[in-house]
C-alpha cells in the first residue's frame, strides 16, 4: 500500500516519512539480517569446496604460468 | 526549513557530504588498485575480491549496528557522562543506547523529507569504515582466507573502529571528556586502530611462502605492478581531501553552543570546535610534501616507501591538523614517516611479521607517534568548547594512542585471528597458496583461450 497517495495532501500534513510499507522496518531488518548471516556460510562453505579442489591437484608454484592468457 | 537561509545552509551541508562521500569512494579505488599492483599475478582476482566484498559486507553491518555503536557508546558505557541531555535534540536514553538517529528501524534511516543530514553523515562515516577495513586487507593478501576476512573486516569496519570514534572521536566521548584525546583527522581513530588490527592478525596468520629465508633473513616479494600502485595510491591520496572535509562540520553558530554574545558561524572539526576549510588544506598539502620527502630520504628514493610515506606523513600530522602551523604540519610529518619506516623494518626482521603492504607501518605506527606528538605540540588546548572537558595534554594523548593501537587494535584482531585459526578458517592451504589463489580461474581463462582459438582455425 503507497504510503503517499497525494503529494499536496502528504505535505500540507507535514508528512515527512515516504517510503512504502512504513511500520515494517523490523521484518525488512529480519529478512537482511538473514540474509547477511547465510551468505557468510554459504560463501565460506564455497570457498572450503574450492580450496579442497584445488590441494587435492597438487599444483606447483610455477604451474600458473601455462595458464596466463594471450588474449 | 524555517526559512531560504535556513534551506541554503543545510542543502549545502547535505550536498557537502554527500561531495565528501564520492570523493572518498576514492580511497577505495586506489587500496584495490595498490593491493593488485603489489600481489602477484596467480593472487590478483582473489586479492580484489577481498577488497571489493568488504564494501557491501562493511555496509549492511554498519546500517545494522556499526552506526548504532558510534551513537550508543560516548559514555563507554559507565565511565563518563553524556552532555546529550535531550536539550541539544540529542537524546540517548539515560546515556546508553542509541537515539532516533542510529537506530535501523527508524523512520530517520531511510528517505524522509524532514532530514537531510543523517544519510550522508551515515554514509561519510560508513566510508571511514571502509578504509578502516580496507586497511588491513593489504596486510594479509596471498594467503588469508576470504571468509576470515570478511568477518575480520565487519570486526574492525563495523564494530571496534566506530567503539573508539564514539569515545574519541565523538564531541561527547568520555575519552574527549576526561584524557583531552584530540584526533580531528584520524590519526588514531581510523589509522593507528586498523594497524594494530593487522599486526594483531599478522601474529597469528604468519607470512607468506619464502618470505623468510631459513636464517631469517626477510627476502622482498615487492609490487609487481609499480603503475597499479603509483595509481592507485595517488587516488588514496586524492580521497583523503574528501575524507577530511568529511570530518568537519562545514557551518554551523558556535554562539548557542558556546553561550557566546551574538552569532559566531565558522567551521568545525568533529569536536565542533572551530576550524577552517582553508587552514586544514594548508595543513594537509604540507604534511603530504615533508612525508614525501621524508620517505624519498630514508628509504634512499624507493618509489613504494616514498608514496606510502605521502600517506604516512599525512596520517601523522592528521590528529592536530586543525591547529598546526603548516610548517609544524610538515616537520611532524617528516618524524612519523621516520618512525614508521625503521619501525617496520625492525618489526619484520625481529618478530618475522609480513606486512604485505607496510600497511601497519603507514598507518599504525605512524598513527601512534602522531598522536603522541600532537600530546605535546597541542599542549593545553582546549578539547572542547563545552564545559567540564579536559584541555590536550601528553599524558591523555599516550593513553588514547595505547587504547586506539593495542586495546581496540591488536587485541581485538589477535583474538579473532586466533579463533579463526584455531577452526582452521583463517589461513588458505599450503597448496592453494603455492599453487595461487586465481588457479581455478585463470586456467578456465585458458581453457576459453584455447577453444576459441581452435575454432577460429
Amino acid at each position: 500500500m503507497a504510503t503517499v497517495t497525494n503529494w499536496v495532501e502528504t505535505l500540507n500534513a507535514a508528512e515527512t516519512v515516504v517510503y512504502p510499507f512504513v511500520g515494517t522496518e523490523w521484518l525488512w531488518l529480519l529478512i537482511a539480517v538473514v540474509f547477511w548471516l547465510a551468505w557468510h556460510v554459504k560463501s565460506s562453505a564455497s570457498e572450503t569446496e574450492e580450496n579442497e579442489k584445488l590441494t587435492s591437484r597438487g599444483k606447483d608454484s610455477d604451474d600458473y604460468k601455462s595458464n596466463i592468457t594471450n588474449w | 526549513m524555517e526559512n531560504e537561509l535556513s534551506a541554503l545552509s543545510i542543502i549545502f551541508t547535505e550536498f557537502y557530504y554527500w561531495v565528501t562521500v564520492v570523493l572518498m569512494f576514492l580511497i577505495h579505488v586506489g587500496f584495490c588498485m595498490y593491493e593488485v599492483g603489489v600481489s602477484r599475478h596467480k593472487n590478483h582476482l582473489h586479492t580484489l575480491m577481498k577488497n571489493t566484498m568488504l564494501i557491501p559486507l562493511v555496509t549492511v553491518t554498519w546500517f545494522f549496528f556499526g552506526w548504532w555503536i558510534y551513537w550508543a557508546m560516548v559514555n563507554g558505557p559507565w565511565i563518563g557522562t553524556s552532555i546529550m541531555d535531550g536539550n541539544s535534540g540529542l537524546q540517548l536514553g539515560g546515556g546508553f543506547g542509541a537515539n532516533e538517529l542510529a537506530n535501523p528501524m527508524s523512520p530517520i534511516m531511510g528517505v524522509n523529507l524532514g532530514d537531510h543530514i543523517n544519510g550522508v553523515f551515515w554514509a561519510a562515516f560508513l566510508l571511514f569504515s571502509w578504509t578502516a577495513a580496507s586497511i588491513v586487507s593489504g596486510a594479509v593478501i596471498e594467503r588469508i582466507r576470504m571468509g576470515a576476512f570478511a568477518i575480520l573486516a565487519i570486526a574492525i569496519g563495523s564494530v571496534f573502529w566506530t567503539i573508539d570514534a564514539s569515545w574519541g572521536w565523538h564531541f561527547d566521548g568520555w575519552m574527549v571528556k576526561i584524557l583531552g584525546y584530540h584526533d580531528a583527522y584520524a590519526s588514531g581513530v581510523i589509522h593507528a586502530i586498523s594497524g594494530g588490527f593487522a599486526l594483531g592478525i599478522l601474529c597469528v596468520l604468519g607470512p607468506r611462502i619464502g618470505k623468510f629465508a631459513s636464517d631469517g633473513t626477510p627476502r622482498n616479494i615487492g609490487p609487481r605492478n609499480p603503475w597499479l600502485v603509483t595509481v592507485g595510491i595517488f587516488l588514496i591520496y586524492t580521497g583523503f581531501w574528501g575524507f577530511y572535509a568529511a570530518c568537519n562540520i562545514p557551518i554551523i553558530d558556535l554562539g548557542p553552543e558556546y553561550g557566546l554574545e551574538g552569532t559566531y558561524f565558522t567551521a568545525t572539526n568533529i569536536y565542533v570546535t572551530p576550524t577552517t576549510l582553508s587552514g586544514i588544506t594548508f595543513n594537509f598539502l604540507m604534511s603530504l610534501s615533508g612525508g614525501l620527502l621524508a620517505g624519498y630520504w630514508v628509504s634512499k628514493g624507493d618509489p613504494f616507501w616514498t608514496y606510502s610515506s605521502g600517506l604516512a606523513g599525512i596520517i601523522t600530522a592528521s590528529a592536530g591538523n586543525d591547529l598546526y602551523h603548516p610548517l609544524q604540519a610538515m616537520l611532524i610529518a617528516m618524524v612519523g614517516v621516520y618512525v614508521a619506516y625503521k619501525m617496520h623494518y625492525w618489526v619484520e626482521r625481529k618478530f618475522k611479521i609480513d606486512d604485505a603492504v607496510g600497511a601497519v607501518a603507514v598507518h599504525g605506527y605512524a598513527g601512534v607517534v602522531g598522536l603522541i606528538i600532537c600530546g605535546f605540540v597541542l599542549w593545553g588546548y582546549p578539547s572542547s568548547g563545552y564545559e567540564g572537558y579536559a584541555a590536550i595534554n601528553p599524558v591523555g594523548m599516550i593513553i588514547g594512542a595505547i587504547i586506539m593501537f593495542g586495546l581496540l587494535g591488536f587485541l581485538p584482531g589477535w583474538i579473532i585471528a586466533k579463533i579463526l585459526n584455531g577452526m582452521g578458517k583463517l589461513r588458505i592451504p599450503h597448496e592453494v597458496e603455492l599453487a595461487g589463489l586465481d588457479f581455478n580461474y585463470m586456467e578456465a581463462a585458458k581453457a576459453d583461450e584455447d577453444a576459441v582459438a581452435a575454432d577460429q582455425k
